[in-house]
């Protein structure tokens, strides 16, 4: 058997960027990557080392050292541009590499080790010398080489327990020991005018010193973990850092007073640490990469790129463009159209901003409207809609460039005797306007208006559902979509308004709905709707509008913020804007990342975020402080992402999708210790892109894993258990949702449940469920698809260890439990007497007809020791109806095969080890699949080696050890294609592998 | 999580608490002499990297309160570099383990002879990055390891915290030059969860033809050169890439099935029991002022 094996792609940690000319060069695992900055493209991949990670780079005429623990290769630019590997160059150092750099002339390089030595070489890395300042011993965490002059070299040396050493490379003496920081310094650089030094350590805080004195001249607080990185740029006026916080930073060195000050703070990276930064000074570009293996560039000139991004008007200052105002009049609305602003005053005067000329006029003064109005429109129509407290409304359409109004409409519902709110949406030459009084009792009235001549075609007067207070709309085929507080929505027949609504209650946990927004029309008639609401969830519900049936395919919840709105761009990713404290936040909620923040001093107050002229074009317009700010967001004119990554935090469990999404792409999910489960789709070159990221758990995932091609189901501590479905019939994306939920039983935080298992009732979607828990307890739940219910019908427990894995075997008319402890121990039970249910010829008959009392599970009716620590995967084959083989590894780094057989007379059982790799791992084996059709076993160890056994005569012949680049290697799933198996491991960060044995 | 909860959560913390242990890690120290019984007849010990000190409480009771005879010649020494609340029969040290004047105060303090017995639950604060922090363990072990290497007399033990991550069958391979034997024990108080274990190097044999020399100019590698287990060659030249050696130790899970589970949880807590105060209030964490700026709302995204 001949084995062919590809890794296809690798996403993780990235711990070192650079930027050099147009082109950002970017340590990914052992390999470097090269990306043009502009395109975004990745233009080579080109592995340096075996084995070891590249943690930095240096580049100087156009040759590139690369290092990494003990690692260290001297490339050309063009090399990495275009070979496929240097492996041939890669030397290793004595000790590990803390940073490297060319000498001044470019002839010689610096190699600072761990030992705060510098080693000397030359280009081919022969040893020329080995300096340090004699009789001084550290260990570093940190450091960086300044050559400021073919013989002047400083280093800046972060020691574990002894504060920064500054020395002279060529005097070998101490220059300065900086003694302010607690704890061991994590970066230390010095910036290139000669006059200050920056470091950070474990006390979070950032401390600048003067070179020439070694005194502290300012400190600064701001991240709330460690900082990993500081970069001087903009000539040494500016401080960037990068911290386990997520964020980057910029600080302002004041060049008189010598104090840091925090200018900016972006959120760059998902759940844990940003490592990599380096900063383009001429373009204000950032490039950041961190734990979670993305590689982000952020725009430093955000707010002044352009010049036009950040405008703000008082009254007073409009009032300097010819108009007059009265003392105590304020700004009631505003609307952004096709050519600027249009905002309503509190004496009722419209005045209109143009923002081609910069410019404000006066539009015209209706009394009607003063003190209280409310307005809205309609971008792509260039109109607004005003309505006042008493039912008049006023629509004022423009040309397109606002220097005329072409038609104007004043109508009123005179029925309304108050007015609180009006919406509007429109569809094609049909505008609809809605009006609602504050009384529950009085109908919503809705025009419809041509939009080409204003002219009212049609009135109508819905009832008003109870307890609902109307908040946005949505037109669609002749269907009026109302959103409500108390998260309830209405479907309205334009058809017949004497109908009363279908109403759609509870569609999210939050209140009020606060956005709707057509998706998708499926083949069945059924429209998909993008639904918000302001306590941060979101939802895409299919709705029949006819029936008024509906289902939620998706659920989900943003971090910590007031969710305003949402919508799908034209990349396809769903954005989501909104509320956190004082910013109001866009969001892209596909790739995980902000796009843009404005500190506007939070929710209350008149804003509106709308589309500007082009797509990918936003405006957001805010009243703060009686001014009126207009933020604007641009198009990028770079990537905003550079590579995406996945986790920031180890995965802790992955699975495939058993089928194929769209023609030749997969989805998987994954569970991480970020407390995170990611759906992502997977394409057959193995590029990997996450599509959503659901926050249903409170705790670091156990095990996640496809039961079928419609269910999912996760685990984790809290004795969390979601059932969730997967709907793979949408155009726009696929989309999953937590349909049931386990019920849970002691209030234990840490109570986990480690895994379970399914068997399908036969021919049905029904199944029987086994939980087992870090308290040893075993429990057997049944669950009924139709009432989406789970029911307890056994428990018990196994000793008082904790449990690892467990599955579910049905041999002939039994259904066997084996389940793995932390004891090392293999356990079995017959559960067929503790099921409601038969089981025949290997399936579960569905007999089920509910459960009266919980029976106990009966002891164990056999165990055997197999390893000697905890069982970490296991993975059974079924070899007759009397029999299965048993695939184990465990934390005792062995791997094994087991035969179990069932004997003629009830629980007679015989078992033997067939197989045991004792020494199969220099450390834990996590774990294992059978693969190419349960012939091989394949492994994975924490030692970051996947092992391909050949097992087709129950022995573990070994047939390949692969490396992987993924730390804290902790699970794989496989699955066979048509080329070969497809291989995900998973661990910090994780890689897709194809295998082909011949 | 306040100390109650975690009273509920970890059993081995709160028997530690109940029997007075600075730490839980003591069990661990426990569980391991149950099964190598290295502590039987030892006369002088040392615990390294020791702070806050409940390896030498277990020291202690175990040489000097289970075995009372021969107390006057038994010698514990305990080295930090932070310093230690006192432990009864223990000499504390404040100093660094790399450094050649340690040693001379431990051997003035033995009285010219040599430990039967060397421990070390040190680690490093990590960092995340696994390959750094497992360098930085190793750096770490055979820096407790080249002190060793000055006091352990032939035949002696030498105990270590290790974390089983990528290169550790290069750190076993290594100690496999010194030591008669080399075993990774993990005992049940250690997590299964996570990479810790220890590893126990029985049968010290030191090289017949190398002098052990501490040396503050030297680093660890400087050190072990000519021992076989540096990596230094003599040549200027930065080798080629190139496998070193590496071996698997012997796997033994230790403090028997019928102890505690680390991993599991556990409901049986008694419910009269009310919260113990740790023995030992934690130390002072570097990011203390960092903790109470965000106390005070001061630690904000917003500029200053």
């Amino acid at each position: 058997m001949a084995l062919r094996v590809e890794q296809l792609s690798h996403y993780g940690p990235s711990i070192s960027v650079k930027f050099h000319g147009n082109y950002v060069f970017a340590g990914y695992g052992v390999y470097v990557q090269v990306y043009e900055v502009f395109s975004g493209k990745l233009l080579n991949e080109c592995r340096v080392f075996q084995r070891n990670k590249v943690h930095g780079l240096s580049i100087k005429n156009d040759t590139v050292m690369v290092y990494g623990a003990r690692s260290v290769s001297i490339v050309s630019v063009a090399s990495l541009l275009s070979s496929r590997d240097q492996l041939g160059l890669e030397k290793l150092c004595p000790e590990w590499i803390t940073s490297a750099e060319f000498s001044f002339d470019g002839k010689t390089v610096f190699l600072l080790t761990s030992y705060n030595k510098v080693l000397c070489c030359d280009l081919g890395l022969v040893v020329l010398k080995t300096r340090a300042v004699y009789g001084e011993r550290s260990i570093l965490y940190s450091g960086t080489i300044t050559v400021r002059g073919t013989e002047k070299v400083q280093i800046n040396a972060g020691t574990v327990m002894d504060g920064v050493l500054v020395w002279d490379l060529f005097s070998e003496q101490n220059m300065h020991h900086l003694t302010g920081h607690e704890g061991s310094i994590f970066y230390v650089t010095a910036s290139k005018n000669g006059r200050y030094v920056a470091s950070c350590s474990d006390d979070r805080s950032i401390k600048l010193w003067d070179l020439e004195s070694g005194n502290l001249l300012s400190t600064g607080w701001g991240h709330s973990a460690r900082i990993w990185n500081l970069q001087f740029f903009d000539n040494d006026s500016k401080l960037m850092s990068a911290s386990e916080d997520c964020t980057c930073r910029v600080w302002n060195v004041c060049q008189s007073t010598c104090v840091l000050t925090q200018s900016e703070s972006y959120e760059v990276h998902m759940s844990k640490s940003v490592w990599g930064l380096d900063v383009d000074s001429d373009r204000m570009i950032a490039v950041t990469s961190g734990n979670d293996g993305r590689i982000k560039l952020t725009d430093l000139k955000s707010r002044s790129r352009v010049g036009d991004e950040i405008q703000s008007f008082s009254l007073e200052d409009i009032s300097a463009h010819g108009m007059s105002f009265s003392s105590k009049e304020i700004i009631k609305g505003f609307f952004w159209l096709r050519f600027g602003l249009v905002v309503i005053t509190s004496e009722g005067s419209m005045i209109k901003y143009n923002d081609f000329n910069a410019t404000w006029s006066p539009v015209f003064t209706n009394h009607k409207f003063r003190n209280f109005s409310v307005m809205t429109g309609v971008q792509k129509l260039n109109l607004v809609i005003l309505a006042n407290g008493v039912g008049d409304i006023l629509i004022v359409k423009f040309s397109e460039d606002g220097s005329q109004i072409l038609e104007t409409l004043e109508a009123a519902v005179p029925e309304l005797s108050k007015v609180t709110n009006c919406l509007v949406d429109s569809f094609k030459d049909d505008l609809f306007v809605i009006l609602q009084s504050p009384n529950p009792k009085d109908h919503l009235h809705c025009f419809k208006i041509n939009s080409r001549s204003l002219e009212v075609s049609a009135m109508y007067r819905f009832p008003r559902p109870h307890n609902f207070s109307a908040n946005c709309m949505a037109y669609h085929n002749n269907y009026l979509l109302i959103g409500s507080k108390f998260s309830s929505l209405a479907v309205f027949s334009l058809t017949d308004d004497h109908q009363p609504p279908h109403l759609l209650n509870r569609l999210l946990p939050g209140d009020t709905i606060t956005s709707l927004t057509f998706v998708e029309q499926l083949n069945d008639g059924k429209c998909l709707f993008s639904v918000t609401d302001r306590d941060g969830f979101y939802c895409f519900t299919a709705i029949n509008m006819e029936t008024g049936e509906a289902e939620s395919v998706l659920q989900n919840r943003t971090s910590k913020r007031f969710l305003e709105g949402a919508f799908y761009d034209v990349n396809g990713d769903y954005i989501t804007y909104g509320f956190k404290s004082n910013y109001f936040e866009s969001y892209n909620e596909t790739q995980q990342f902000e796009i843009m923040n404005e500190l506007c001093g939070g929710s209350h107050r008149q804003w509106i975020f709308s589309p500007n002229y082009g797509s990918n074009e936003y405006v957001f317009a805010y009243v703060k402080a009686s001014r009126l700010n207009i933020r604007k967001l641009h198009k990028p004119t770079f990537p905003q992402m550079l590579r995406n990554g996945i986790h920031g935090r180890e995965m802790r469990d992955v699975s495939l999708h058993p089928g194929l999404y769209g023609k030749d792409q997969r989805l998987f999910c994954s569970g991480a210790e970020d407390t995170t489960i990611k759906l992502n789709s997977i394409e057959e070159s193995g590029e990997s892109r996450s599509v959503w990221t659901f926050r249903k758990h409170t705790s670091g995932l156990q095990r996640c894993k496809f039961v079928s091609n419609e269910f999912f189901i996760s685990s984790a501590a809290r004795e969390e258990l979601y059932l969730w479905k997967i709907s793979t019939n949408f155009v726009s994306n696929p989309y999953m949702k937590a349909i049931a939920t386990l019920p849970t039983s002691a209030k234990l935080p840490d109570l986990r449940i480690m895994d379970f298992d399914v068997r399908f009732i036969e021919d049905s979607q029904d199944f029987v469920l086994v939980t087992i828990y870090s308290d040893s307890a075993i429990k057997l739940w049944y669950f009924d698809h139709k009432s989406e219910k789970f029911t307890l019908f056994a428990s018990g427990t196994y000793e008082t260890c904790c449990l690892l894995n467990a599955e579910l075997l049905p041999l002939k008319d039994s259904l066997l439990l084996i389940v793995s402890p932390s004891d090392g121990h293999l356990a079995i039970w017959d559960i067929t007497e503790s099921l409601p249910l038969n089981v025949k010829n290997g399936k579960l008959q569905d007999s089920f007809s509910g459960v009266s009392t919980i029976s106990a599970l009966p002891p164990y009716f056999t165990r055997f020791l197999v390893h000697r620590a905890g069982v970490k995967f296991l993975q059974v084959k079924q070899t007759d109806d009397a029999s299965c083989l048993l695939y184990t590894g465990g934390d005792d780094n062995a791997v094994a095969i087991s035969e179990l057989k069932m004997g003629k007379e009830e629980h007679s059982v015989t078992w033997k080890i067939l197989s045991i790799d004792e020494t199969a791992a220099a450390s834990t084996v996590t774990a294992g699949s059978l693969i190419d059709n349960g012939n091989a076993l394949l492994t994975a160890s924490v030692d970051q080696r996947l092992k391909y056994y050949d097992i087709r005569e129950n022995r573990l012949e070994l047939k390949d050890v692969m490396y992987t680049t993924n730390a804290d290697t902790g699970c794989l799933d496989a699955t066979s294609t048509p080329d070969g198996t497809l291989l995900l491991v998973g661990g910090v960060g994780f890689s897709v592998w194809r295998l082909n044995s011949a | 999580m306040g100390k109650s909860s975690k009273d509920k959560r970890d059993l081995y913390y709160r028997k530690a608490k109940e029997q007075g242990y600075r730490a839980r890690s003591a069990f661990k120290l426990l569980q391991l002499d149950e099964q190598f019984r290295f502590l039987d007849n030892v006369t002088r010990v040392v615990d390294l990297c020791a702070a806050p000190g409940s390896w030498s409480q277990v020291l202690s009771r175990r040489l000097f309160e289970e075995d009372p005879e021969n107390c006057d010649q038994k010698r514990i020494v305990a080295v930090d570099l932070q310093p230690m609340f006192p432990i009864d029969h223990v000499t504390t040290i404040q100093a660094d383990i790399t450094h050649p004047k340690t040693l001379s105060k431990i051997m003035d303090l033995f009285e010219g002879e040599k430990a039967d017995f060397v421990c070390s639950d040190g680690a490093p604060d990590v960092t995340g990055l696994h390959d750094l922090d497992e360098y930085v363990q190793q750096q770490l072990i055979l820096s407790a390891l080249q002190l060793t290497t000055c006091l352990l007399r032939e035949g002696g033990v030498f105990v270590a915290k290790i974390f089983r991550g990528r290169d550790i069958d290069m750190l076993y391979s290594q100690l496999g030059y010194l030591f008669e034997r080399v075993v990774c024990a993990k005992p049940r108080s250690s997590r299964g969860t996570s990479l810790e274990s220890f590893v126990v190097c029985l049968g010290y044999k030191p090289p017949t033809n190398w002098e052990p020399r501490l040396d503050v100019n030297m680093s660890v590698e400087d050190f072990f050169r000519g021992c076989d287990i540096g990596r230094l060659t003599i040549k200027d030249e930065l080798p080629a890439y190139h496998e070193e050696p590496r071996s698997v130790a012997e796997f033994i899970s230790c403090g028997g099935l019928g102890s505690f589970d680390s991993d599991a949880t556990y409901h049986d807590v008694p419910l009269n029991s009310i919260a113990l105060d740790p023995v030992q209030p934690p130390t002072n964490p570097p990011y203390k002022r960092a903790l109470e700026l965000k106390r005070k709302g001061k630690l904000t995204r917003a500029a200053q």
